[in-house]
């Protein structure tokens, strides 16, 4: 077993970018199923039978989400979350910027099954060409009538909107979203309300991820059964991973949830040679490291949480011994105080002063003490912050000092990096 | 502000009606036009929006692109997260400085570079990974720096490429 | 009814009710900082956090709701670990001030640490550094590096008084408030951030490093500027008044106080204090004993006398004077009414402040509540934006509320006839029509100026099948006290526009000026000019040396709302005692103990609260209205009026009014000028100013504020452009 290409499956065909070539390769088929031959409820009913999770980090079962949809008869509005900023994650900057008419479709699908008329594409402000490229997608998809007014010749219609941030990682947080998205600073929002009651405008709205609605389209085209075929019964179906780090093919592979987590590895061409692994951060740098000792782990939502972590994104990071942890840990802790949004009190001072400590830390400047205090002070953000944003700040920080004790005190021991790397700028 | 662009930006308040919507494409309409946020950018924003300058200010400050000072002609972005700093990104920032003079917080003299450090850029697999005028350099080495200055600098535009 | 157990005690409350409040129904106290019960929470300081049983996380008991049979521990281990890891990391940060920090002493987050932080912090890295004196408007002084971000004061500027003037830049650990540089915070109600702000952030300028909170004392005391009476607490260090704080009174100023009431005391220390009584020998006034000056007074005030003023006086003080005018001076000729009122109280209806909470529809008749009574704006903001969302009608030459609503502009003088068309059914304004017709409940703030309006009024209230309730906003802190003592026309005695005349035309031998610079306060400033060279002889009782007081023959200084006692009666006629909070400086004397003085009696504040509730009992008598020109200029005025209360603090606020001049698109072309030019007004007097154009305005009318002069243009004017100004 290795990759299972299912959305990445024409990924390599020369202008898969452009409309002609993706209809020759079966694009828009699924389209036309969901909405010649079904009703929204049909559809809406295949992607909840399927068992997908949201692919954006948080694996909530995306049909679940939209059946949280009011019916009090207001417009409902369908947001595409595209603000990937979870470090190690990059597979939908490849979605978008090789296969947008793969996600324009899958909105198109998503939105008709939840009764949206509206749609909105938030890109992270980096994503410029992405967004030349959608633009484009989307005039080609409106000029086949895809996509505007009277789709397929029903009477149903859909606009698009993009929007682009302009920098802000929170703002890959549903609720910090929708804020951005109406122009404001972007802060997550107090839940509840529930974007499906009160999201952008205070409509209903349903959030999901580029990924999660690539995926309806496979989903529509061969059906719910077959999506439970691969993948594991509570993580059905594939995942594209990002591989990056430590490996000699670092890129986006698919596979099927539950993939062992060496197999990937090995997908990815594996260590360089002579190189010996030392951690890997599975799902982005929120999620705590995985050590050797968790090769065998399958990765799929369950198992990676019952090994104390997390599938997160899929953004796979793999660190070999030629890297210092400590200085990955504090250049991850400087990320988090840099993105904090500042809203909550052990978030805004935690990530501030964990990234002071972990400065000295590198330096060779602390002791055991202040590894307990690290501990500790996780221990005071982690379930007691706004959003899920304080417990993304100390997963790694946290499980280094479980798994690399080791490393730290070289560092005290030294008073500097055993590895003679430069300290994080 | 130009006619032209004043018509562009009330297109985009045309475009986006509900809440403050059009206030951050049409920041980042003026930022494009004027190559940074300056005073006056900020000023015509909340008069088209109808807000007060500080909350157009609060809704800047947040956010990394915005940029309230000059950059170069060509604003380098050189990612220093997680993958690109094992790939070596340092290097590149390094390179930049020591090779070609571009140092982070300055604008060289012809007016033509900056450089800083950003967020994870989402390109992991591609790192050391970049950004120039927000669009993709991917697997940066010194020598594909040399290149793509030396381009800029004989008037080559920054396309960047294809993923 | 919902039951809960909080700390093993069973609760009962309303559903939708959070576990903050819950809890504080039997007595458990829950630490917070960013939750402020008058606004909607927002969770982000996590102090509050709790455990509920059943959910997995901690909660924030600002913004769970309770359920039934919910279980909530707030003091157990783990709620405590949360508790001081949030205070660990607020101080963590926190620059070690309190030394010289304002706050400290009456700190939360002292107060905080102190019962719920960790003892001691682990933190030994370096505090970040932010601007520590950030002057973010006259009044306010930020330090950056204290703010804990709990937004309390950017919510409030946005959700109660709907001026989002403070923001939050940049981000994380970096996020800072402020407002825009070139807009300094300039909001009339900027000093409660102040007093909300947990930390020592937001300082007050005038009281920054003035006191420390060990060596004060707080005194009650009630707001002397303008018919709302906000309670305040005054802080008092030797003597002086330091500070005024609000002293919540859910009844009337719901917690909150105005900018000029808050920061209104620098008078009491002012230059120009009269600190001695001063009578006038050989043409200049000079010290002299309370004895000769009171007997000056006794003797000057014979033959034609007319008493003017007395709005902010104390009630007893007016309970005595009116005996005194009536019995001793034996004159009719008794007026508050300087500014040209009819009345101070409800024609009909009185209105009680919080009917304000449920009205269904507001009328603004002929007043600016944001001008004359500025706290009540807050509540009436209260109910149309977060509560029954009334309806708001703008009825005069003048529409200002920042409320919306409907406009109906007419001509000065035209209100009664407008109202009554209405009332009758009538088309030409039919929201009006409607509303008076439907069976919703109006509250009306009406200035009461207009006499016709006063008739007209209670036909409103008569003839309604709904409940109507007035407020009256045009007095001062007691008019309402001053007319029902009594200090109103008697018989055919003149009303004040009348004794002016007769001073003015040599015809009156005496004029008794209590507690006010009817040079700047009376409608018409060069009349009381003229008046006051004219008369007979001028004795004048209030605090400064003025343009009125320096004409008097006989000066008598008088102790100032903070420094005496007494009783004021508010806008809906509810008595309120303030007490003596600072030191009586010089010989100044308290308001009724002069008055006890000049009927020969012994001072005795029983005596006269026992003549002020025997004059209670009577019925009030409905004064008749004063005659009125209408005309091109109508003066903005409030009770403020920088007449009597010239205020150090408040200069380059808004709280002292900017030179504008609004007026209609039709009138500015009439005039020819346009939007923001520089002119001049020229009619008794000049008065320069910018042109403000808005379609709130009735034609033919400028609306001129109440700057030094305005009460001197008198209603025919010519409007010249300036110089240099935009248009041509």
């Amino acid at each position: 077993m290795s990759e299972c290409k299912v959305l990445l499956k024409h990924a390599d065909v020369p202008g898969i970018e452009t409309l002609s070539v993706y209809e020759s390769c079966g694009g828009y088929a699924a389209l036309k199923k969901a909405l010649l031959e079904m009703t929204p409820e049909a559809v809406q009913k295949e992607v909840l039978d399927s068992g997908l999770r949201g692919r954006g980090g948080a694996g909530f079962p995306t049909g679940r989400k939209w059946s949280f949809l009011p019916n009090d008869g207001r417009p409902r509005i369908l947001v595409c979350n595209a603000d990937e900023g979870e470090p190690g994650t990059f597979k939908d900057h490849l979605l978008i910027h090789r296969l947008p008419h793969l996600l324009v479709e899958g909105m198109v699908i998503s939105a008709y099954a939840i009764g949206a008329k509206r749609a909105y594409i938030y890109l992270r402000g980096e994503f410029l060409q992405g967004y030349e490229l959608l633009e484009e997608a989307m005039r080609e998809a409106s000029e086949k009538g895809y996509l505007g007014h009277h789709i397929l010749g029903t009477d149903y219609d859909l606009e698009i909107k993009l929007y682009r941030g302009a920098g802000a990682y929170i703002c890959g947080e549903e609720t910090a979203l929708l804020d951005s998205l109406e122009g404001r600073r972007g802060i997550p929002r107090m839940k509840p309300p529930f974007p499906a009651t009160a999201g952008l405008y205070g409509l209903p709205t349903v959030v999901n991820n580029v990924e999660t609605l690539t995926a309806v389209v496979p989903i529509l085209e061969k059906g719910a059964a077959w999506y439970r075929t691969m993948g594991t019964e509570k993580s059905p179906g594939t995942k594209i991973f990002s591989i990056s780090g430590s490996v000699q093919r670092p890129g986006n592979y698919e596979f099927t949830l539950g993939t062992p987590l060496s197999e990937m590895i090995e997908t990815a061409g594996g260590l360089p040679p002579g190189h010996t692994l030392k951690a890997v951060v599975p799902g982005g740098a929120s999620c705590a490291y995985l050590t050797e000792e968790h090769l065998d782990v399958p990765m799929d939502y369950e198992s990676l949480q019952a090994a104390g972590t997390m599938l997160g994104s899929g953004g796979m990071i793999v660190i070999d011994t030629t890297h210092c942890i400590v200085r990955l840990t504090k250049k991850a802790m400087s990320f988090f105080r840099h993105e904090s949004c500042g809203k909550c009190t052990p978030c805004r001072e935690g990530t501030l002063w964990m990234d002071q400590v972990l400065e000295r830390l590198e330096a060779g400047r602390g002791s055991e003490a202040d590894l307990d205090m690290l501990t500790d002070l996780s221990g005071n953000i982690a379930g007691r912050t706004f959003c899920a944003f304080g417990d993304a700040a100390v997963a790694m920080v946290a499980s280094s000092v479980k798994y690399f004790k080791e490393d730290y005190l070289a560092h005290f021991e030294l008073g500097g990096c055993p590895l003679e790397k430069e300290p994080v700028l | 502000m130009t006619a032209e662009l004043r018509a562009r930006c009330e297109a985009i308040r045309a475009e986006y009606p509900d809440a403050q919507s059009a206030l951050i494409p049409i920041l980042h309409t003026l930022q494009d036009a004027y190559g940074h946020l300056t005073d006056e950018a900020v000023d015509e924003a909340g008069e088209l929006m109808g807000m007060t300058r500080a909350a157009v200010e609060g809704v800047v400050s947040f956010y990394t692109l915005f940029k309230r000072h000059p950059k170069g002609k060509f604003h380098i972005q050189i990612c220093d997260n997680l993958s690109c700093c094992m790939m070596g990104s340092g290097d590149i920032v390094k390179h930049l400085e020591e090779r070609w003079g571009i140092r982070e917080g300055e604008v060289t003299d012809d007016g033509l570079f900056s450089v800083e450090r950003v967020e994870c850029l989402a390109a992991c697999g591609y790192a050391p990974a970049g950004q120039v005028n927000l669009r993709y350099y991917y697997r940066l080495t010194p020598e594909k720096i040399d290149e793509l200055i030396a381009g800029l600098r004989q008037g080559e535009v920054a396309s960047g490429e294809r993923v | 009814m919902i039951t809960l157990t909080i700390n093993g005690l069973t609760v009962e409350v309303e559903p939708g009710t959070l576990v903050i409040e819950a809890a504080k129904k039997v007595g458990i106290e829950i630490p917070v900082f960013c939750y402020h019960e008058k606004m909607k929470p927002v969770a982000a300081c996590r102090m509050c956090l709790v455990e509920i049983e059943k959910m997995g996380k901690l909660q924030p008991a600002c913004a769970t709701p309770v359920s039934e049979g919910m279980v909530v521990h707030t003091e157990s281990p783990t709620a405590k670990k949360a508790q001081a890891g949030v205070l660990e990391f607020l101080l963590a940060q926190h620059p070690l001030d309190c030394p010289i920090c304002d706050k400290g002493g009456e700190c939360p987050l002292q107060d905080q640490a102190f019962g719920y932080g960790p003892g001691a912090t682990r933190f030994s890295e370096t505090k970040r550094h932010l601007h520590k004196h950030w002057t973010l408007g006259p009044l306010v002084v930020l330090d950056q590096e204290r703010c804990i971000q709990c937004q309390r004061c950017t919510r409030f500027m946005e959700e109660i008084v709907g001026d989002p003037v403070l923001v939050l830049k940049e981000r994380g650990a970096q996020t800072v408030v402020d407002s825009a540089d070139g807009r300094v915070f300039d909001s009339l109600f900027g000093g409660n951030t102040i007093e909300m702000c947990p930390v020592g952030a937001l300082t007050s300028a005038p009281y920054r490093f003035r006191a420390r909170p060990w060596d004060i004392t707080q005194v009650s005391t009630v707001c002397p500027h303008c018919p709302v009476g906000c309670n305040m607490t005054a802080t008092v260090r030797d003597g002086n008044v330091m500070r005024l704080l609000s002293r919540e009174n859910r009844e009337i100023d719901d917690g909150w106080l105005c900018d000029r009431g808050r920061f209104g005391y620098g008078f009491l220390k002012d230059e120009a204090r009269v600190l001695t009584p001063l009578v006038r020998r050989d043409g200049e006034l000079r010290p002299a004993s309370w004895d000769e000056a009171l007997t000056r007074v006794r003797e000057g005030l014979s033959g034609n006398v007319g008493a003017l003023g007395g709005g902010r006086m104390s009630t007893e003080a007016l309970a005595v004077f009116s005996r005194f005018l009536s019995e001793d001076v034996e004159t009719n000729n008794v007026d508050w009414r300087v500014g040209g009122q009819t009345t101070a109280l409800a024609p009909a209806g009185q209105g009680r402040i919080p009917d304000i909470d449920d009205a269904e529809a507001f009328i603004f008749l002929e007043t600016d509540p944001m001008a004359q009574v500025p706290v009540l704006y807050l509540r009436i903001r209260k109910n149309v934006v977060h509560g029954r969302g009334a309806k708001v009608l703008n009825l005069g030459p003048r529409a200002s509320t920042p409320l919306g609503g409907t406009d109906i502009l007419y001509q000065p003088g035209e209100g009664a006839e407008v109202i009554a068309e209405a009332l009758r059914g009538g088309t030409s304004y039919p929201e009006l029509t409607r509303i008076l017709a439907s069976g919703q409940k109006i509250v009306i703030l009406w200035d009461g100026t207009d006499s016709k309006l006063a008739d007209v009024l209670r036909d409103v209230v008569e003839g309604r099948d709904a409940e109507t309730r007035i407020l009256v906003t045009g007095g001062y802190a007691n008019s309402h006290g001053a007319e029902r003592m009594g200090m109103v026309p008697r018989g055919d005695g003149l009303d004040a526009h009348g004794m002016l005349q007769a001073a003015a035309r040599g015809e009156l031998d005496a004029l008794l000026v209590l507690q006010t610079d009817l040079v700047r306060e009376a409608v018409d400033g060069r009349l009381a000019e003229e008046a006051l060279k004219n008369v007979g002889f001028l004795a004048v009782l209030g605090h400064l040396l003025d343009e009125t007081s320096r004409e008097a023959d006989v000066v008598l200084p008088l102790a100032a709302f903070a420094e005496s006692q007494g009783t004021l009666m508010n806008i809906e006629g509810r008595a309120q005692i303030f007490e003596p909070a600072a030191a009586i400086p010089g010989e100044c004397r308290q308001d009724w103990e002069v008055a006890m003085s000049l009927r020969d009696l012994e001072p005795n504040l029983a005596k006269a609260g026992q003549l002020m509730a025997e004059m209670l009992r009577e019925p009030p008598a409905a004064p008749r209205g004063q005659e009125r020109e209408a005309g091109a200029v109508m003066v903005l005025r409030s009770a403020y009026g920088k007449g009597v209360v010239p205020e150090p603090y408040l200069e380059g606020t808004v709280a002292v009014p900017k030179a504008v001049f609004e007026m209609s698109p039709r009138t500015a072309g009439s005039y020819g000028v346009s939007e923001g030019d520089e002119v001049a007004l020229e009619g008794g007097c000049r008065l320069g100013g910018r042109v403000v154009v808005t379609g709130r305005m009735a034609d033919g009318v400028i609306a001129v504020p109440e700057i030094p002069g305005a009460n001197r243009l008198g209603n025919r004017i010519t409007v010249r452009a300036l110089e240099g100004s935009v248009s041509a």
